[in-house]
């Protein structure tokens, strides 16, 4: 599977990375938001782990992009999160086409079974 | 959480209040107005009552004067025949004509003046007797003298019956002017003393009038005085609150940052002992590397629930917890919860079971409920004893509330300290800390999210016979203030 990680703490990406790609897993890292939508709009994805809380450009940014293109449908987007971000913020992403969310922290392989990898 | 210990007004109170404040003000001050009114009034029929006395003091002169006339009349008809008889002087009868021709309008004239009083109407009716008798008299003496028996006129003279009749009709006159003036004594003394009235009355009015307008002004000055220290405090207390909104702000968005700032690294750390322990992934472990692997990945989860209880605390406090009621069925919700507890059981190899016999449908937060279920069952297997442990869930339906039960035969809780243990940070005993963790938050959270959805969580306990926390959730997902509130 090709998943995109879109993540602004190196440690998180660098971890995750090397656990995806030990399951088997072609894993393409992105720091920052804008790089990542640009990445998403260019390339077709099995998944994509979307970090909220990104400085400059964040997920939600990521997302209403997105959703102003109409390019969510074509994607399966996980957000990824670790801020106080509230249930409502929640629901309204996904109603805008984002496919589930995961509260950091969490164990891998909880991780793995939503990309459904 | 904020708790400010005033009270902030709301601009309809303050209108209010400053309402109730003007009525009392406009009634007060009508009390020093009806007063001068009533001492205008009293004064007012007091002048008119003595204007009156006035004119019944002139009728009563009125009265006597015309007695005296009446007097002079008779005098003028005595002496006219008397001389006229000694002297046989035509002349002289003109007195005598005249006092008959006045007399008679005279007595009229009394009869009409004291016609509303009795006594002297009797008194006038014998002074007429007397009066027509002396007439009779002299005109007969000046007839007698007119035909020449002069002899017989001074005879009758002589006879002294004139003089009698003439001091009948003094008496007669004394009796009514004694009349008189009894009354005029009497209406003097009632206008004395109406006069007294008056002045007791203005005086004793203006005084309470004075007293009455020193009293409101004193009160309104007072209660100016008050309301603007109200509205100072009022001011310093929203710029308070405003202040203290702020802080809440900055601790909100600090324990946000303080949140990603911890989760972060304990993501790293997770995943990697989660890699380390997965045989193959990278590399595999002896034994002894399995353990320490094991014992960073329960820190782990430990640090992971103390930094989510913080933060469920600190969103209470701020209100900031959000809930999604929904319609669930109880009974599906406690078997899910021995599922997702039954691991943790088997470690310490405590019997659990679900006791709920009915089924059961709620409409309220199932993820809430089940946090406060995760955070009962923690403490209860912390306080269940190694390998003969025994917890038991329980929900049943009663009177429109679902009660919930968490019990175990753990060490039970001494009475005085059941009261605290909803309070924050608050633990048992000090010296259970580094045996059981948790951050002593766990029951607050719980009453907070039970509260929050219209319920009430309480507990039964006995030292060595076990704990049982109870807790109550309206049925229909509505509490009972809920439902006032929408009446």
């Amino acid at each position: 599977m090709k998943i995109l990680l879109i993540d602004d703490n190196d440690s998180i990406t660098e971890m995750l990375s090397k656990y995806l790609r030990i399951k088997g897993h072609e894993c393409i890292v992105s720091n920052d938001g804008r790089n990542g939508l640009t990445l998403i709009e260019q390339e077709k994805f099995h998944a994509v782990l979307l970090d909220l809380a990104m400085p400059d450009f964040t997920g939600i940014e990521v997302i209403e992009h997105l959703h102003k293109s109409g390019k969510m449908k074509n994607n399966k987007i996980i957000l990824f999160t670790a801020s106080s971000i509230t249930d409502e913020q929640i629901q309204d992403l996904i109603k805008k086409g984002a496919h589930s969310c995961i509260k950091k922290p969490v164990r891998l392989e909880v991780l793995l079974k939503s990309i459904g990898a | 959480m904020l708790t400010v210990g005033f009270v902030i007004l709301t601009s309809t109170e303050k209108a209010r209040i400053k309402k109730i404040n003007t009525k009392l003000i406009i009634i007060v001050s009508m009390l020093p107005i009806i007063s001068f009114g009533t001492v205008g009034i009293t004064s007012y029929y007091e002048i008119t009552g003595f204007n009156e006395d006035q004119k019944w003091t002139q009728h009563t002169h009125q009265v006597i004067e015309q007695s005296d006339a009446i007097e002079k009349s008779m005098l003028n008809i005595e002496t006219g025949s008397r001389g006229y008889v000694i002297t046989g002087n035509p002349a002289l009868l003109e007195p005598f004509n005249s006092g008959i021709s006045q007399v008679k309008s005279q007595i009229d004239s009394i009869r009409t003046l004291t016609a509303d009083n009795p006594i002297e109407q009797s008194n006038i009716e014998k002074l007429t007797t007397a009066i027509e008798e002396k007439i009779k008299i002299s005109s007969n003496m000046v007839n007698l003298t007119e035909i020449g028996d002069v002899a017989s006129a001074v005879k009758d003279i002589n006879s002294l019956k004139g003089k009698r009749t003439m001091d009948e009709i003094r008496q007669d006159i004394n009796n009514i002017k004694n009349e008189e003036n009894n009354l005029l004594i009497k209406r003097a003394d009632l206008t004395q003393s109406a006069a007294q009235n008056t002045v007791y009355v203005i005086i004793l009015g203006s005084l309470i009038a004075i007293a009455i307008t020193g009293i409101t002004t004193f009160t309104t000055y007072r209660k100016i005085q008050q309301n603007n220290k109200f509205e100072r405090d009022n001011i310093k207390l929203h710029l308070e609150t405003e202040k203290l909104k702020e802080i809440d702000k900055i601790k909100g968005e600090l324990s946000a940052m303080v949140s990603h700032e911890l989760k972060t690294p304990l993501v790293v750390i997770g995943g990697y002992a989660e890699m380390l322990r997965e045989e193959g992934v990278i590399g595999n472990l002896n034994k002894e590397q399995r353990d320490a692997v094991d014992t960073i990945n329960s820190q782990v989860t430990k640090l992971e629930r103390l930094i989510s209880d913080v933060l469920d605390a600190q969103k209470m406090d701020l209100k900031r917890m959000k809930y999604n009621k929904k319609q669930f069925e109880v009974d599906k919700f406690m078997d899910e919860q021995i599922h997702i507890h039954s691991k943790i059981m088997d470690d310490k190899k405590t019997h659990f079971n679900n006791s709920t016999s009915e089924k059961i449908r709620l409409v309220s937060d199932p993820d809430r409920l089940s946090q406060v279920f995760a955070n009962l069952i923690k403490n209860a297997v912390d306080f269940v004893p190694v390998n003969d442990g025994s917890i038991e869930i329980n929900a049943q339906n009663k009177n429109g509330q679902v009660i919930f039960y968490v019990k175990d035969n753990g060490s039970g809780i001494p009475k005085e300290k059941q009261e605290d243990l909803f309070k924050k940070f608050y633990q048992i005993d000090s010296s259970l800390k580094r045996s059981h963790g948790g951050t002593g938050l766990g029951l607050v959270i719980c009453k907070g999210i039970v509260e929050a959805l219209g319920g009430k969580i309480w507990i039964e306990s006995e030292v060595g016979k076990g704990t049982t926390i109870w807790f109550s959730i309206p049925a229909n997902g509505i509490s009972q203030a809920e439902s006032d509130e929408h009446t």
